[in-house]
């Protein structure tokens, strides 16, 4: 009886204890995440130690010094580039381990086996994509580089050595609450990291949706539509006549052959408002004398952050800046004699091909008159709490075939191979190694000639005076229009063949005393290539343009300022056109309210500024309508720009398209633009009375930094910020300036500024976790002091830690 | 009584030092220990687990989160959809209390069954 009763409750309390094991969805595996000993209370106790002064880690060849300052920016010193890796892959790893590998297992389409089936499509995507593949031709590149194969080798060392000194309790809160353990470091993860950039920055492209638009829309309209250039010309490189190069030719393309309908569900696009803006003031406009740079990379707004910031000190090099958690070297930084900031190029870098199979084996598809055999690859997707995913992709001539009979099918059998340029080795992370180092002009040329993706816009300055922009990628070489549409996958006609890279885009010390870029179109239109792209930014180049034509003298805090510059060019050169349309109108009370604030305007989206509200609300509700009809398409298309879509607004507003169907009378551009400003005063006259009077933009656009796995606890809400997408200061609801620097090359040391959305801490718990958000908002930066010894400025140190080999 | 005290100690000790060794579960196999080291009846057994690893629980997470000012037991406790990190607290009391209790019962259940009869006159048997 009583050995019953005691079986009876032993497995009671053994089932009790099992269930507050296991995670049940949405709640974490309760007794791990509540124990004093071993849940979140151990990340609370983590964020009110200071870092260790002293710590002895394997591997490890001399000793490193850290000195974190009052931002809890580490400095770290070390006597050789060995330690200085391992250092810097230890020291990220405190901070930021749980962010380091979730990106990394995004990249490798592993999320499944994380949070379980509702991640499977993202996985398969990932790896149909070809982003493992990606990842290990880079990792290839980057072994066959002896200096950056050595810093790789010794930040994942770095990685590991925190990693193994983990035990459970002091896994980020993260691991805890979703039930899982960090696991070893690799290298291929550094260049999943790589490449999960790229596919964040280069993947960006409409080929498909092009070719739909074709057929559906005949030539003139998809012309009128999308046409190659659509946005003004104030190109990044304005060197007219001045490319002396003799160009690679091509043959012509007939770009209508694949025309057809593409029905397959396409996979997600990066988000089309990454961007970023960058400059640099020559010594000849800014009143010290010095060039000035300036970099703000515009991208979603997470929390851990993206960015990371870092001094990295040894014999060799002495860079602080910008760092990836996960990738070793400073992204976008600076040195005693050089700065540099990269935008994103806007580039097609991505084509489909049409592939026909002999059968439905697909073991072997047509190319050039004959069946060749193609590759089949077998994903193994691991589930959470399920039976694993074997998903077979077959790789052809060209690439990876996206869609097939298991994966967003079309019902006609229609199969497309991807070519992407993140599928080449790649070398970036050797370009950051040398920049990081580079002193003048020269050393920056030679570091961005292995830097082939995500293309990017460098803008450089240099204390010797210089400035530069070279818009650096490894570019396919494409006729008129081809690879703008789906191209035929039967013939190696269409392989890609790239532009030298001495010829790509590129100019030093131009005669208007600065260089900048903000994503629009890349070169002035004698540049001998041609060049295509998903968009082009029109605004914030012509607004960064402008201003920095007619300021002089210029000063940090002028260019502060600009980066912050909340000025709506697309209002001013919108808005009276759209008011005009409504102004003589019989209004109803609300009606006039919103005509009045807007009239008002002064075009700025400033934090307090009612206007803006009325203005982005009514264009927010004004471009869906007015492409309706091409959102209720049943295949894939975009709408056209911003840009285009004022410019057909004023120019034809009778166009066909704007006609709603099934209404009698037939619509044109006015009835859009009267119903969506109906709408907008309705929706305004009820947000104004729901909120407080002195309410304005930031309270409307309501900004917010979210934590990676979107717990709102975790994220931070409402935050006042001005700004808008094709704004400078391009801060929108949860995306935007995702770390702003400012660098004054003073040869007598370098003054440099910086901030990002977030904080260095990862732990929810810190008080560095978000610290940077109010000073971002605010348009405040914080000093980047680069030191040249671990105890300079006392006053600025707030903690130090020694690290020593391990004997 | 001082056969409880010393029962609640026990569990405070073993419970502490059994994280040393176990998972999170530790708490269970200490507070279980030391109701089959010092014996004594099912009620007193269940609440010195009880009372033991809860308090231990609770004291912990109580000095944590002091010192932490709340930051992430307020965060973690609108994750669960309360709105203070006391309540977090609480919760963390409330449930080692239970896991407690319940590994002291088993544990003196274990105990039990290889007692004598109640009209054994062990003289532990109080």
């Amino acid at each position: 009886m009583k050995t019953f009763r005691f079986i009876l409750l032993l497995l009671v309390t053994v089932s009790v204890a099992y269930f507050l094991s296991i995670k049940i969805d949405p709640v974490p595996p309760l007794g791990n995440f509540v124990s004093p000993f071993t849940g979140f209370w151990q990340n609370a106790k983590q964020a009110q130690q200071s870092a260790a002064p002293e710590l002895n880690l394997d591997g490890l060849q001399d000793k490193v010094v850290v000195t974190y300052d009052k931002h809890h920016f580490p400095h770290i010193f070390a006597n050789n580039n060995h330690d200085l890796y391992y250092a810097q892959g230890y020291i990220t790893a405190v901070d930021r381990l749980w962010q380091m590998e979730f990106q990394t297992m995004a990249a490798a389409g592993r999320l499944s086996e994380i949070v379980g089936e509702k991640a499977l499509d993202y996985d398969r995507t990932a790896r149909r994509k070809g982003m493992v593949y990606a990842a290990e031709n880079t990792l290839k590149a980057l072994n066959a580089q002896k200096e950056i194969e050595e810093a790789v080798n010794a930040y994942s060392d770095g990685i590991n050595a925190y990693i193994n000194s983990l035990e459970p309790g002091d896994f980020p809160v993260e691991y805890k609450l979703l039930g899982y353990e960090p696991e070893q470091w690799t290298n291929l993860k550094v260049a999943l990291l790589l490449k999960y950039m790229a596919n964040d920055l280069c993947f960006g492209e409409r080929d498909l949706e092009n070719t739909n638009a074709l057929k559906l829309f005949g030539r003139p309209l998809f012309d009128q539509l999308y046409p190659d250039i659509d946005t003004p010309i104030d190109p990044i490189v304005n060197n007219p006549g001045g490319w002396t190069f003799e160009p690679v030719q091509k043959p012509n393309f007939d770009s209508a052959s694949v025309v057809e309908l593409i029905t397959n569900q396409l996979v997600p696009q990066p988000d089309p408002m990454n961007g970023s803006n960058n400059w640099a003031v020559s010594g000849s406009k800014t009143a010290s004398g010095n060039p000035i740079l300036c970099s703000d990379p515009h991208l979603g707004l997470n929390l851990p952050s993206l960015w990371y910031t870092v001094q990295l000190s040894s014999p060799d090099v002495n860079v602080m800046g910008a760092t990836l958690p996960g990738s070793p070297n400073v992204i976008i930084g600076f040195n005693d004699s050089i700065t540099w900031g990269v935008t994103n190029a806007q580039r097609d870098l991505v084509d489909w091909y049409k592939i026909t199979f002999e059968n439905d084996s697909h073991n072997a598809y047509k190319l050039n008159g004959e069946w060749m055999k193609s590759d089949k690859v077998i994903e193994e997707i691991k589930i959470r709490g399920e039976k694993t995913f074997y998903d077979t992709v077959v790789y052809t001539h060209f690439g990876p075939v996206m869609f097939d009979d298991s994966f967003h099918p079309s019902s006609e059998k229609k199969y497309y191979a991807l070519r992407w340029i993140a599928h080449d080795p790649s070398l970036e992370a050797y370009t950051f190694y040398k920049l990081n180092r580079a002193k003048n002009h020269k050393e920056y040329m030679e570091a961005l000639n292995y830097y082939s993706a995500p293309a990017q816009n460098f803008a450089f300055a240099s204390a010797q005076g210089d400035i530069a922009m070279r818009i650096q990628g490894k570019y396919p070489n494409k006729s008129f229009e081809e690879g703008k549409f789906l191209l035929d996958g039967s013939t190696t006609e269409h392989d890609w063949t790239f532009i030298p890279n001495e010829q790509n885009i590129m100019y030093k010390n131009p005669e208007r005393g600065f260089i900048s870029s903000a994503n629009q179109y890349p070169s002035d239109t004698t540049y001998p290539y041609y060049i295509t792209a998903r968009s082009y930014e029109a605004y914030r180049n012509r607004r960064i343009n402008n201003r920095l034509r007619e300021m002089d003298s210029v000063t940090v805090a002028d260019l502060m300022g600009l980066q912050n510059d909340n000025f709506n060019l697309k209002a001013q050169e919108s808005l009276p056109f759209l008011v005009s349309v409504v102004d003589t109108m019989k209004l109803n009370e609300f009606e006039q309210i919103a005509l009045n604030e807007l009239k008002n305007w002064d075009y700025y989206n400033n934090i307090d500024s009612k206007g803006a509200a009325y203005y982005e609300d009514w264009w927010d509700l004004l471009y869906p309508s007015l492409w309706k009809r091409i959102d209720d398409e049943k295949v894939s298309l975009v709408k056209p720009t911003t840009f285009n879509t004022i410019r057909l607004l004023k120019e034809h507003p009778d166009m066909e398209l704007f006609d709603v169907p099934g209404t009698p009378e037939k619509e044109n551009a006015y009835d859009h633009i009267v119903l969506a400003f109906r709408q907008m005063s309705e929706q305004m006259a009820n947000w104004r009375a729901s909120h407080a009077a002195s309410a304005g933009w930031a309270e409307y656009k309501g900004t917010y930094v979210k934590h990676l796995l979107r717990l709102e606890p975790f994220g931070r809400y409402d935050i006042p910020i001005g700004g808008n997408h094709n704004i400078v200061n391009a801060t929108s609801e949860n995306h935007g300036p995702s770390w702003r620097m400012v660098v004054d090359l003073n040869p007598n040391g370098v003054k440099a500024y910086g901030v990002y959305p977030g904080g260095q801490s990862g732990n929810p718990a810190s008080s560095y976790y978000d610290d940077m958000i109010d000073v971002w908002a605010a348009g405040k930066y914080f000093d980047l002091s680069l030191m040249h010894e671990p105890n300079e400025n006392p006053e600025n140190i707030l903690i130090q830690q020694t690290l020593t080999p391990n004997e | 009584m001082i056969r409880f005290i010393l029962q609640l100690i026990l569990v405070v000790i073993l419970s502490y030092v059994s994280q040393w060794i176990f998972p999170w579960w530790g708490v269970m196999v200490g507070a279980g220990l030391a109701t089959i080291l010092i014996y004594n009846k099912g009620v007193s057994s269940f609440f010195a687990g009880f009372l033991g690893v809860g308090g231990l629980w609770f004291v912990m997470a109580y000095l944590i989160n002091s010192a932490n000012d709340s930051v992430l037991s307020t965060r973690v406790a609108e994750l669960f959809k309360l709105s203070s990190g006391m309540q977090m607290v609480l919760i963390t009391a409330v449930l080692g209390a239970i896991l407690g209790g319940l590994s002291g019962l088993t544990g003196n259940y274990f105990a039990e069954m290889f007692k004598k009869t109640k009209k054994s006159n062990s003289p532990y048997h109080s």
